[in-house]
């Protein structure tokens, strides 16, 4: 059997299609890869924050914020707690004027997972954000 | 066109469209296997965030519970009021909690239905029952709780709902926590020196003249006073009596004696609250005063009214 010019055509234009439905497949994540790897740092964030409030963390915020004091020492405790192939940072604002007020750390990506907790103080309340990304 | 070309042509074409169903097919499946990926991915984050609300509630409740709590005691005690109306102070502060928690919640698209019940509080003694987990998280892990401490509890029903994707979540708390300052301690000390001061007092009227009856009273209430002021010491409280007795004739062989301790103030060295940015302790401030009838069958000498003023601290 030979093959003409026209079958040697089709059959290039069907390889070429192949490998690059191939390569787009392999080498781009797909969004359901994207939401997997945004809720498993998610999930850490959530960990990070709850093991925190179990350790008294969250309590020493209040005090410290209601008493006037920093309170970075308390956010580095609390980051100690991030695995270590993620990075975590740390925020806390306060609703009532928006302002951030104390942060630590920082994402060294545009994919990360998010989880906050509210504290209440005599003082008003604070929002305590946990951002979990690669390191 | 030749049979040999037919084929080829036939044989491409089918080619072709096997690929094409191939590709399309496994374009279908992974969309699919991605939309599953996406609504568990979705379902997982929803639960999380509504699970960690939850926990947030239980925590910063207690944590708010606490921090009122020590408040409201240190003003409780300065004004000696009933140590029972803490319940009832603590529990006129929580409809401002549920309205600010609910608030925030709203900012991260949960709807909320939180309600805080049976606010209560008793005196802590050693067989009470302690969550270690909710004393850890106000910083009290190995803290050596003392009889007479503030035991507070309440239930925490929370139903929470994701605006986003409807998961639903709920849970009911039992908060039981303990404040370190031992209020009732010091309304029992108060107690026992009213008691004391009460039952002995008539046996200390006796004399011929009004300042030696007032003298004799004075004499027998420093010392009852100063005994009780020494086993506070060993508790780990600090006291400080002011008193003031008055002796008035009330014809020629009786007289009035007036036992007013105006100035009792019982402090709890072990326990501190905090108040903005300092750490206060504890004081109980209060007074009492007894009124004894004395009659001597010899009759009365000296001034129709003796007052003699001064303290005793230890």
């Amino acid at each position: 059997m030979v093959l003409t010019l026209t079958d040697m055509a089709a059959a290039s234009i069907l390889t070429l299609m192949i490998v690059v439905s191939v390569l787009v497949q392999s080498l781009l994540p797909g969004e359901g890869l994207i939401t997997n790897e945004i809720c498993y740092r998610q999930k850490v964030a959530s960990q990070i924050l709850e093991a925190s409030m179990i350790n008294g963390c969250l309590s020493k915020l209040a005090r410290l914020y209601e008493a006037g004091h920093g309170l970075d020492s308390v956010l580095n405790e609390m980051s100690q707690l991030c695995p270590q192939n993620l990075v975590c940072c740390l925020k806390i604002y306060v609703p009532e004027n928006n302002g951030l007020i104390a942060c630590t750390g920082s994402i060294h990506d545009t994919l990360y997972g998010e989880s906050s907790v509210l504290i209440t103080t005599l003082r008003g309340k604070m929002d305590l954000i946990c951002q979990v990304s690669r390191r | 066109m030749p049979s040999k070309q037919k084929v080829d042509a036939f044989i491409w074409s089918a080619t072709a469209i096997c690929v094409g169903i191939i590709l399309l097919s496994c374009s279908t499946s992974e969309n699919f296997a991605s939309t599953l990926l996406l609504n568990m991915n979705s379902n997982r984050m929803a639960s999380d965030k509504l699970q960690l609300a939850t926990q947030n509630a239980l925590f910063d409740l207690n944590q708010y519970l606490y921090c009122i709590a020590g408040g409201e005691i240190y003003h409780l005690a300065a004004m000696g009021e009933d140590p029972q109306t803490l319940s009832a102070n603590l529990w006129a502060r929580m409809p401002n909690w549920i309205n600010s928690f609910n608030e925030g919640l709203l900012g991260r698209d949960i709807q909320s239905e939180i309600a805080v019940e049976d606010v209560k509080i008793d005196p802590y003694t050693l067989e009470k029952r302690i969550d270690f987990i909710q004393l850890n998280s106000i910083g009290f892990s190995t803290y050596p709780f003392q009889d007479g401490s503030v035991a507070i509890s309440a239930s925490l029903k929370i139903k929470l709902t994701d605006k986003i994707n409807h998961a639903r979540f709920e849970k009911f708390f039992r908060i039981q926590i303990i404040h370190p300052v031992r209020l009732y301690g010091l309304y029992d000390e108060f107690n026992n020196l009213q008691s004391m001061v009460n039952n002995l007092s008539c046996n200390w009227c006796y004399g011929n003249t009004t300042y030696a009856i007032a003298r004799n009273v004075e004499v027998n209430l420093v010392s009852v006073v100063s005994t009780f002021l020494a086993k506070l010491s060993v508790k780990n409280f600090h006291g400080k009596i002011a008193y003031v007795i008055t002796c008035t004739k009330n014809g020629s062989n009786s007289c009035r004696v007036d036992v007013v301790l105006t100035g009792i103030e019982l402090t709890d060295l072990s326990g501190y609250v905090q108040l903005n940015s300092i750490m206060e302790h504890v004081t109980l401030k209060a007074n009492f005063g007894v009124e004894v009838l004395y009659t001597n069958g010899f009759g009365l000498g000296g001034l129709d009214r003796i007052q003699l003023v001064n303290k005793v601290e230890n």
